[in-house]
């Protein structure tokens, strides 16, 4: 079946909606094997991570996701900065050799921490300047998910799988030109991505994709919009989210509003835009050098 | 809520509102803990990674059971002690050890046990910032903690920071059912300077503790390996409501541990 180039609304609602409520299931050191599913099994692992995160059909999944940002100094500690919410696309499709491949997307935006809204400006908390945030904004980032071992834990029915990834890479802002947006020529992140769900989901062969919850922790260099140059420390990012099952019900109508002005046919669309970008890329695309 | 309610995804149009810092307080107390008298745990388990300036990699995984023993004071308030038990453990096992051949510094380091509590606390109505998706609902406790990180409580150093995120998740149709408990399936971030039983004073970085759990409701819940650990090492921690009163953390316990020696 060739991969839809639309969905409509009513599709995205309907996108996991035969699944059924999950019976709980008690008991310890979970037998995924007696329970229909063996995650021991490279091929079968893969599967349940593309069921659990995404899907194992050609289709798009969406996922809604609401958190902070914290600053940490040696200095001074720990303080919220500011807000932030999106929508993250998953465009899946089945891959070669019992894999899957899948294209990802983000759009949202940093928020006020007390009222929720969109913020043009707000004063950072370690530096008492106004900063202007750039919209949130990435993708497409392509990934291929080969069979493998992936290390899931479980607890009567639930189970999480915690996706560590370290990024070191170099800084697209140069420090010498980019003084109070770069943090130096290195940027070092450490996300966790922590996916919640139920193997009995897992298990059902009847559904392509299945309910999950995230956590998501980001350790990372500052973002350029704190112009906090090469202050010592960087920001902790946490945010709380779910697979969307019913975009008017999970998702709020200013989250929806929003993406659906900046970047219209968003949800329906298997390819919103075409070229990549990211939050530090719309930063230098978007912003001047500030002088000292 | 009625059927239509369900099919219709209403479900925060039950009888609790989370704007309201009384039913806030209620829905806090049930999800966490207890909204009667009542002793909740939660099972544990997670990674540590050592975050360098070149890199982050996995160091050691940890386990533990935290109690929280819940007390309905009145219809305003409630009060609930913590106490946390667990152990450390190699990333391709699950079962307890004391001592660790760490990776990045190559030497042997003789560890201590998770031990932490009683921390007491008494909650009032207030306003809690819930984030609600459909039928999901969470709720994050950041807590920034400032001390001496070292071998030795010393006065000479100057305090480090860590941060530590606790968020909770549940079904805002439990929260409104009859019960007195919710479930509740939690995540745990905590930045740290290094533990001292891992000796890295010498190399620059931190640690990022990352776990995942669920509250659970009897010792079949308890995974075979934390079985074992408590029974060799904390006898009666899951069936009593205050298996120590010395109020202590594990840098305490080490360091206490390592005064005798």
């Amino acid at each position: 079946m060739p991969i839809k180039k639309q969905m409509n609304r009513r599709e995205i609602i309907g996108g996991i909606g035969a699944i059924a409520a999950s019976p709980f299931v008690s008991g310890q050191e979970l037998n995924f094997i007696d329970r229909g599913i063996n995650l021991n099994d490279p091929i079968q692992n893969a599967l349940a991570y593309a069921k659990l995160i995404g899907t194992s059909a050609r289709s798009m999944v969406h996922i809604y996701y609401h958190g902070t940002i914290f600053g940490m100094t040696p200095d001074e500690g720990v303080k919220p900065m500011i807000g932030l919410t999106g929508v993250l696309k998953g465009v899946w499709k089945p891959w070669v050799d019992n894999g899957f491949y899948y294209t990802l997307y983000d759009c949202g935006y940093f928020m006020d921490l007390k009222t929720g809204a969109p913020v043009e400006e707000f004063e950072n908390p370690f530096t008492g300047e106004l900063n202007r945030p750039v919209k949130i904004i990435g993708g497409p980032f392509d990934r291929v998910i080969k069979p493998d071992l992936r290390p899931f834990k479980s607890r009567g029915d639930d189970l999480w799988l915690e996706e560590p990834a370290y990024l070191n890479f170099v800084n697209k802002l140069d420090p010498k030109i980019w003084k109070k947006a770069s943090t130096g020529e290195k940027l070092s992140f450490l996300y966790v991505e922590t996916y919640h769900g139920k193997v009995s989901d897992l298990a059902n062969p009847e559904f392509d994709s299945v309910p999950m919850t995230i956590t998501s922790t980001h350790n990372t260099s500052w973002y350029p919009f704190f112009l906090m140059g090469q202050r010592p420390g960087g920001h902790y990012w946490q945010s709380v989210g779910k697979k969307v099952e019913n975009l008017e019900v999970d998702v709020p109508p200013i989250l929806i509003n929003y993406i659906e002005k900046e970047s219209p046919g968003y949800f329906e669309s298997e390819r919103p835009w075409k070229k990549r970008t990211g939050t530090f890329q719309a930063y230098k695309n978007q912003r001047q050098p500030i002088k000292d | 809520m009625n059927r239509r309610d369900l099919l219709t995804g209403k479900y925060g149009q039950g009888k609790l509102d989370l704007k309201n810092s009384k039913d806030s307080l209620y829905a806090y107390a049930k999800l966490l803990g207890s909204t009667n008298n009542a002793m909740v745990h939660y099972s544990l388990e997670g990674t540590i990674f050592a975050y360098l300036p070149n890199g982050a990699q996995k160091l050691i995984g940890f386990q533990a059971i935290l109690k929280g023993v819940w007390e309905k004071i009145d219809e305003d308030s409630y009060s609930y002690k913590l106490f946390e038990s667990g152990f450390f453990h190699h990333l391709d096992s699950k079962n307890y050890i004391e001592t660790f051949d760490n990776p990045i510094t190559n030497k042997k380091n003789q560890l201590s046990n998770i031990k932490g509590g009683p921390y007491k606390t008494v909650i009032k109505p207030r306003q809690l910032d819930w984030v609600i998706s459909g039928n999901d609902v969470w709720i994050q406790e950041p807590k920034t903690r400032m001390g001496h990180f070292g071998v030795s409580e010393s006065t000479n150093q100057d305090k480090q920071t860590s941060f530590a995120n606790t968020i909770f998740k549940g079904k805002i149709s439990e929260l409104n059912d009859e019960s007195s408990i919710a479930s509740s399936i939690m995540t745990y971030n905590y930045i740290s300077p290094w533990y001292p039983f891992f000796e890295m004073d010498d190399v620059d970085g931190k640690m990022y503790w990352q776990a995942v759990g669920k509250k659970i409701q009897s010792w079949f819940d308890v995974p075979k390996s934390m079985k074992t650990f408590l029974k060799a090492k904390q006898k009666n921690y899951f069936e009593s409501t205050n298996p120590w009163s010395e109020p202590t953390s594990t840098l305490k316990h080490f360091r206490e541990n390592n005064k005798q020696k």
